[in-house]
């Protein structure tokens, strides 16, 4: 056996400790937009997590005699139509807002990404049925259906975050099955094929993992598209109900004063825009850390 | 003879293309026996992949193609398995080790755990016990550390490596037949001879039959003991090493041996056989290899009648020429003549 082995030179092609993982960190750092978009959603975070230690205030709570106070010191954003302080309703209520765009989102993925693998893995009729389900679901607006599930399921925080998961469902089929359809082609599927692995361990194994990337970027993009959804229940007066202080919900509430008191609506409605630029901007960069064909 | 592991007949393959039909193999028929090592040779485009991927059900389910004939292993006809048996086989009992080691590994997964999987494919045994086993297959490879290779990924690996990676998958259920589909294309010069020692050692290993896809004829001759020379989706020769190299008895098997550069040679010039090879969708009529054969000299019954493979003098060596018994006392002039053409 002694001239089967492989040669020194052969066996040293690269030093242990590869540093690929930390080199997308990296590149994820050094973009300054991603980095303001993280920045955003963890203060975001931080504010609705450690709401009680920051605000003396019930979000709920109302203080008629002290309705449509403008900003102030004791009211730094002001306070509504029934005398709630605004900053403390933002920071309880993006306990909702972050919690329906990840949930929808995951509610999404975990739905959508399986249809969209199996169907473009398997092909044939699987593909055919999926996709023509597919197909109905996004000739709909992503918020129209939403609209019509909580028409389907009713008002309240699980239905929204259904409804605004359901909405986005078709986008993640298809990007799940353009996926499959690329990795199937892949040599090592055809390996896996050529020494008998089951399609079940290959759809798991190769396609799945290999898929992931994309689908990872994708669902961070759509954390911002389902929180307004969600929003946009909210202030047709469908999402979550008062008393809660969801953004959406904020906004819809503060319409009517908006000739009067604008800042009861124009605050919730600023936190909408930068939670979800925040994500979008994370999302971005994250797509450009982890895509290496778009890494100069 | 003992029974051939492999007994393939009048396999035809084709595709439905938008443009026409392309016979890839036409009646193709050949046997392997255990433990040989057959060489299976032709050009780019001459059907020698995909009759042996379509075997093995391994042409892309996205071709419109259509498969006759029989193909014999083990007394089962594959041609006639569901998919899941053949996936079954696939691995088990023949395996394919591929053209392109460079991206038949998964990146994700180290190098062990994927070696694993095809283990797992066919067997169940604990996790301890399937390391063992991987370890020891990296071993039989030829790698000196094979406890270090497990858990390295693929990136971390040189091409050759890699083949070795994909041999050590081939043979990891002891299969009786191994297809290696130009094993050795992809990789340098110098680690081509290092893979081909580690593919006939892993052969004696599993004490399997090899069906070596090349179109390196050097490679055939230091490594096969029969030879299938196709041409144009057939066979157009058949026989033991020694016969065909010694003695060709078809026109186009001269015309490779004599575009082949020879170490202390006394000719300056290689002789490439004129021509290109037929456009696979319109085939020319009566012999495929008519057109470039400088035996045919506008004979009508090469342009009329295709034929027939048939035995030549000695036992199993086989010829699909009509003017067969011409080729041997013709062969200085033909290569002659084919120097003047280039």
């Amino acid at each position: 056996m002694a001239d089967l082995v492989v040669p020194e030179g052969d066996n040293a092609v690269a030093a242990p400790g590869d540093p690929s993982r930390l080199r997308g960190l990296r590149t994820l750092l050094r973009n300054k937009s991603a980095v303001i978009g993280i920045a955003i959603l963890l203060l975001f975070t931080f504010l609705a997590v450690a709401a009680p230690l920051l605000t003396p205030y019930d979000p709920a709570k109302q203080a008629l005699e002290s309705a449509f106070q403008r900003p102030s010191a004791a009211h730094p954003l002001g306070t509504d139509n029934l005398g709630r302080d605004i900053l403390a309703r933002i920071m309880y209520g993006g306990r909702y807002t972050l919690m329906i765009g990840i949930l929808a989102v995951s509610l999404a993925t975990v739905v959508g990404v399986p249809l969209g693998l199996v169907s473009g893995y398997f092909g044939g009729w699987v593909d055919m049925v999926i996709q023509r389900v597919a197909d109905i679901m996004l000739s709909f607006n992503p918020f129209l259906l939403a609209l019509l599930l909580v028409a389907v399921l009713g008002v309240g925080l699980q239905s929204v975050i259904i409804a605004a998961g359901i909405g986005v469902v078709p986008q993640f089929i298809r990007l799940a099955r353009g996926q499959a359809l690329a990795v199937r082609e892949e040599i090592y599927v055809q390996a896996a094929d050529s020494f008998g692995a089951s399609r079940a361990s290959i759809l798991w194994r190769h396609i799945a993992r290999n898929s992931l990337t994309p689908i990872v970027v994708f669902a961070t993009l759509n954390i911002g598209l389902t929180i307004l959804i969600a929003a946009g229940l909210g202030f047709l007066g469908l999402g979550v109900q008062p008393p809660a202080s969801e953004w959406g919900t904020m906004l819809g509430e503060g319409r009517e004063y908006i000739f009067y008191a604008a800042y009861t609506s124009a605050f919730p409605g600023l936190a909408i825009f930068l939670v979800v630029l925040g994500f979008n901007l994370a999302g971005d960069g994250l797509r450009d850390a982890l895509d290496p064909s778009l890494r100069a | 003879m003992t029974e051939p592991v492999l007994s393939i007949r009048d396999l035809s393959v084709s595709f439905r293309t938008h443009t026409g039909v392309v016979r890839a193999v036409d009646k193709v028929s050949f046997d392997v026996y255990p433990g040989e090592t057959l060489g299976v040779v032709g050009e780019s485009g001459s059907g020698k992949s995909v009759t042996m991927l379509s075997l093995l059900g391994l042409i892309p389910p996205t071709a419109r193609f259509d498969i006759s004939g029989q193909a014999l292993f083990k007394g089962r006809d594959l041609l006639q398995l569901p998919p899941k048996e053949l996936r079954e086989i696939r691995g088990r009992d023949i395996a394919l080790v591929p053209q392109d080691p460079m991206t038949c590994l998964d990146p994700l997964f180290t190098v062990g755990n994927q070696v694993g999987e095809a283990v797992r494919a066919h067997q169940r045994m604990p996790k301890r016990a399937l390391r063992r086993r991987v370890v020891e297959l990296l071993g039989l490879v030829g790698f000196p550390q094979p406890e270090r290779q497990y858990d390295r990924y693929p990136h971390q690996y040189s091409g050759g490596m890699r083949q070795r990676a994909m041999i050590a998958m081939g043979i990891a259920n002891d299969p009786s037949l191994i297809i290696a589909d130009e094993p050795t294309t992809a990789l340098d010069v110098t680690i081509q001879a290092q893979i081909m020692e580690v593919l006939k050692a892993a052969q004696r290993e599993a004490h399997a039959s090899l069906v070596l896809i090349t179109h390196d004829l050097g490679l055939i001759a230091e490594m096969a003991d029969r030879v299938v020379v196709m041409y144009a989706g057939h066979v157009v020769e058949a026989g033991r090493v020694e016969t065909i190299f010694q003695e060709p008895r078809h026109p186009y098997t001269l015309g490779l041996m004599g575009s082949l550069p020879q170490a202390g040679g006394n000719d300056r010039w290689l002789r490439p056989i004129p021509g290109t090879p037929p456009d696979p969708m319109r085939p020319p009529p009566g012999c495929p290899f008519h057109p470039r054969c400088l035996l045919a000299r506008g004979r009508g019954i090469c342009r009329t009648a295709l034929p027939a493979l048939e035995q030549i003098g000695m036992a199993d060596h086989l010829s699909a020429c009509h003017f067969r018994d011409e080729v041997a006392q013709e062969t200085p002039t033909l290569l002659s003549q084919a120097a003047e053409i280039t």
